[in-house]
């Protein structure tokens, strides 16, 4: 399976995607296990943000 | 064919699984981040047939849903299940009118009514919960009237105006577990025991998952609690009492990642197929 390698924006460890991530998907960096989400994807290119803070009407 | 809208914010592994569940059976799906929508009803045009509501905020998810069935769209689970599920005053309210069990429950707006309901309610320890809220989120258990006081203050002079009906639950003294069941359409197809030393049980706050059987009683009480809220596709929490069951509270965009191995059901493709037969009928 192809993977993309990208940058954690806040350990900037190299960060190796899936290929089947999708735009808006929660991760978690492998190194310093922040979660993050992905802002922004093309074929073999992703931009990481810091996931947002829980707000108050997110649940189930 | 169908193509099936997945109104959603952040996507979850729960949303992975039900991607995965869509291509598995050559469904295609459009991924609608809601957070990214225009929804003018002089403009929007639909990309799909039927959408299915995953969205991780609940405001976020009410008014994308309201806002489809105002132009013609089905969505699952409806606004009318929605309404009652994601609010646990109206779902008490909606399962007691439907003499489904569920803890006695009250809801007042002073510190004065709130000593005197939880007097009423069999004194305490009493639950305070937010009427919106999930993951086990700013739950309450209240063991004297100082820390009732003491929370409705906070709720009071902090609280957004969302958290100033005080919600009040009758506490059952759990045998260490509750149970969490998936119902779909009337029909309960698995259940997890949620297991914790504390007495809040939810997976989000560290509960272990593990199989609950099916029984009679559960099925029934399945049928009868999804009936309630109008049906669709449903998560309750069920208390284990001396009396038997009790629904807790029924969640409407159910996370079920981490209840798919221990029950060795496949939740997000019966999912997905209740998705198909509703647009079957549609």
């Amino acid at each position: 399976m192809s993977s993309i390698l990208t940058v954690c924006p806040v350990c900037d460890a190299t960060t190796k995607l899936s290929s089947e991530v999708q735009p808006a998907e929660v991760i978690s960096c492998t190194d310093c296990r922040s979660r993050l989400v992905i802002e922004s994807l093309t074929a073999n290119k992703a931009v990481l943000k810091e996931a947002p803070e829980v707000e108050e009407d997110w649940g189930e | 064919m169908l193509t099936l809208g997945i109104l959603h914010t952040l996507i979850r592994a729960d949303e992975k699984l039900l991607l995965q569940a869509a291509t598995r059976r050559n469904i295609k799906t459009k991924l609608v981040d809601v957070r990214d929508a225009n929804f003018n009803p002089l403009s929007y045009k639909p990309e799909f047939d039927l959408a299915l509501e995953r969205c991780i905020s609940t405001v976020k998810g009410s008014y994308a849903t309201k806002f489809l069935e105002s132009r013609g769209i089905t969505v699952l689970n409806p606004s009318t299940v929605a309404n009652i599920c994601e609010d646990k005053f109206l779902t008490s309210l909606v399962l007691q009118k439907n003499n489904v069990p569920t803890p006695n429950f009250t809801l007042v707006f002073s510190t004065e009514e709130a000593k005197k309901a939880s007097e009423q309610l069999g004194g305490y320890p009493v639950i305070i919960k937010p009427t919106l809220g999930s993951w086990g989120r700013l739950l309450a258990k209240i063991n004297d009237v100082d820390s009732l006081e003491a929370i409705i203050e906070h709720k009071d002079i902090l609280g957004s105006p969302q958290q100033k009906p005080i919600y009040i639950q009758q506490y059952i003294d759990k045998p260490g577990r509750d149970i969490r069941l998936f119902v779909i359409d009337g029909q309960a197809i698995c259940a997890i025991y949620r297991k914790s030393e504390h007495w809040i049980t939810n997976t989000a706050r560290g509960g272990n998952a593990t199989n609950c059987r099916l029984n009679s009683q559960l099925r029934i009480l399945a049928k009868n609690a999804s009936e309630a809220v109008g049906g669709g596709i449903l998560a309750m929490d069920i208390f284990e009492t001396t009396d038997g069951y009790t629904v807790n509270e029924i969640n409407h965009t159910m996370e079920f990642k981490n209840s798919e191995e221990p029950t060795g059901v496949d939740i997000s493709g019966t999912v997905i197929d209740y998705c198909l037969e509703v647009y079957k009928k549609l």
